[in-house]
């Protein structure tokens, strides 16, 4: 009977030890996955309080490899793989794979390194080279980041060591440097009260560190400061937008001029002054001065 | 009808606001318009900047006034509506110290010889607290006048977000202006190191202390105590330790106490400085 015959195949098979180790693998895998899940999130949960998303992530994921780990080593001892030996074997198939794959053998060590320094945190916002974004995870090979126009990037933990960082959140309170030109004629005295009345007058701009108006040269159409005022980070950008805006309509109550680049034209010493002739206006009755072209090429 | 209060007469108290109508005060810098249908409540308000303004008038509009106000000029006003199943007639502002420290700073630097002891008198902007119904559900909180914000702390990178307020730094009772908008804080502060103490600024913890009234309507917090030991040797950064005394001030008088504290804390104690830190910044 075809019965008798799939029951005495099956006794075999139960009998044979391979297959009841590699049961047992079965087995062991699949709870101690389930397992490092369960104990990985619950320590997540026990410590939540106390940490920081940064150090939750971390924790969670060591927890996760060491279990999962261990009960990978246990199965495979019950398929019969002296680990000994596999240890030795992972010796020399690591600088195998190593000289394989040296990018991400790096990756993973400044990864590493960049746990141990910690110049950010998840949750940060950095700036990479040209990018600029918060963190949202920092992994085994790379940093991802959400950029404000909300975009993956993903940056290698290499790149990362080895370029430099710019944490915007890390100190509670930003400077805001907003450059400024008047025009000569103004009263300098004059411009710098109503900037600094500006900065009063604005909630968020904090009163202490007190705001500057720093000189910074004589421009080539304009005299030009500094104005910088001090916010809580977490207001940084609505004082960005609204503090040139009020600079410019006090500007405008007080008329003291921005002014666009100029251009003197000058003939030289030794030639006449370029001719003007004031023209009265054609059709429309307006009023303007225009060089006489004919004048001009006879000079 | 318009009910324009006395300076001192208390705001702090039930209005009643019938059904489809519209009610305006002006409490300080700050105007706010509260008005009932129904099913909502819908309140506008503009807390101007002006530490000096000192309003306190309550109105209930006319018909015409009501038609006139716009409720949709964002430039003029924040508006906020809280909708429930049905709305009753009363409601109350309750006075509330500001929500975070604030930072005094003297218009004139005052300086404390050693081994002497003043009192100054201070006083902070204070909130109110809209609350409707009985018993009271709280509506919103807003300042009667809206502080510049600023940073207390040794250095740009430790440090509490804390509002300024500028004091003339009387040493006299008699002559602190008393406004129905400000609450009133003695500070104490005694000076027992070997060098003139100069009093560039303090910071009042207001979400820790408690709000009182006298019989004349004046509002008054406790004491602060602030004293700066023999041990404080270090003239650059003068330190003191900071009391909160309990009970109601000495020169109030009777009071009631009409708020309690934000937040309680079991210390009464906090560290604080009295000098600018503004050099620290550099450009």
């Amino acid at each position: 009977m075809d019965i008798d015959a799939l029951w005495s195949t099956l006794n075999e098979l139960i009998g044979d030890p391979r297959i009841v180790g590699v049961f047992w693998a079965t087995v062991k895998v699949v709870v101690g996955l389930v397992l490092a899940r369960l104990a990985s999130s619950g320590l997540v949960r026990f410590i939540a309080d106390e940490s920081d998303a940064h150090q939750t992530m971390l924790i969670k994921r060591v927890a996760f490899y060491v279990i999962f780990g261990l009960f990978i080593a246990s199965a495979l001892s019950d398929l019969g793989m002296n680990l000994g030996i596999l240890l030795g074997a992972a010796g020399i198939l690591t600088v195998a794979i190593g000289f394989a794959s040296q990018t991400s053998a790096s990756n993973v060590i400044s990864g590493l390194f960049l746990l141990g320094e910690k110049p950010f945190a998840v949750g940060d916002v950095v700036k990479v080279g040209s990018t600029t974004g918060e963190v949202v995870s920092i992994d085994l090979l790379s940093v991802k980041l959400r950029t404000f126009d909300n975009l993956f990037v993903r940056i290698p933990n290499e790149t990362m060591i080895k370029s430099e960082i710019t944490n915007l959140r890390r100190f509670p309170i930003r400077r805001f440097d907003l450059q400024v030109g008047v025009a000569y004629k103004e009263d300098l005295e004059r411009v710098r009260k109503v900037l600094l009345k500006v900065a009063e007058n604005h909630p968020l701009c904090l009163e202490e560190p007190n705001p500057i108006v720093m000189f910074t040269g004589f421009g080539d159409s304009s005299i030009n400061f500094q104005f910088s005022v001090w916010a809580v980070s977490d207001s940084f950008l609505q004082v960005r937008t609204q503090v040139p805006m009020a600079v410019k309509a006090a500007f405008d109550e007080h008329d003291i001029e921005i002014p666009f680049p100029h251009r003197t034209l000058y003939t030289g010493s030794v030639t006449d002054p370029m001719p003007l002739r004031l023209s009265e206006g054609r059709g429309d009755g307006s009023r303007h001065a225009a060089p006489d072209p004919s004048a001009a090429d006879a000079s | 009808m318009t009910v324009s209060e006395s300076a001192l007469s208390p705001w702090w108290r039930d209005y009643s606001v019938p059904l489809g109508h519209m009610a305006h005060w002006a409490i300080g810098s700050l105007s706010f318009w509260a008005m009932r249908t129904e099913r909502e409540w819908r309140v506008a308000q503009h807390a101007g900047q002006d530490p000096l303004a000192d309003a306190n008038t309550y109105e209930s509009l006319t018909p015409d006034a009501e038609s006139a106000f716009n409720w949709d000029e964002p430039e003029q006003h924040t508006v906020q509506r809280f909708s429930m199943k049905e709305t009753s007639e009363r409601c109350a502002l309750h006075p509330q110290l500001a929500d975070r420290p604030v930072v005094i700073r003297p218009e004139h630097p005052i300086s404390i010889v050693s081994g002497e002891t003043i009192t100054l008198f201070v006083s902070t902007p204070l909130w109110i607290q809209y609350t409707v119904h009985a018993p009271a559900v709280k509506l919103l909180q807003m300042p009667t006048m809206r502080p510049s914000d600023t940073w207390f702390g040794t250095n740009t990178r430790q440090g509490e977000l804390c509002y300024a307020s500028r004091t003339t730094g009387r040493l006299q009772l008699s002559e602190v202006p008393v406004r129905p908008h400000r609450a009133i804080t003695p500070l104490r502060i005694r000076n027992r190191a070997s060098d003139t103490l100069l009093l560039e600024r303090v910071q009042v913890p207001t979400a820790y202390l408690a709000l009182y009234e006298n019989e004349a309507h004046a509002l008054w917090t406790q004491a602060l105590r602030l004293d700066r030991g023999p041990d404080n040797i270090s003239s650059s950064t003068p330190a003191a330790q900071v009391h909160i005394e309990p009970g109601t001030p000495d020169e109030a008088g009777s009071c009631t106490r009409i708020a309690e504290p934000r937040e309680t804390s079991k210390r009464n104690l906090f560290i604080s400085t009295f000098s600018a830190v503004g050099s620290l910044f550099g450009s």
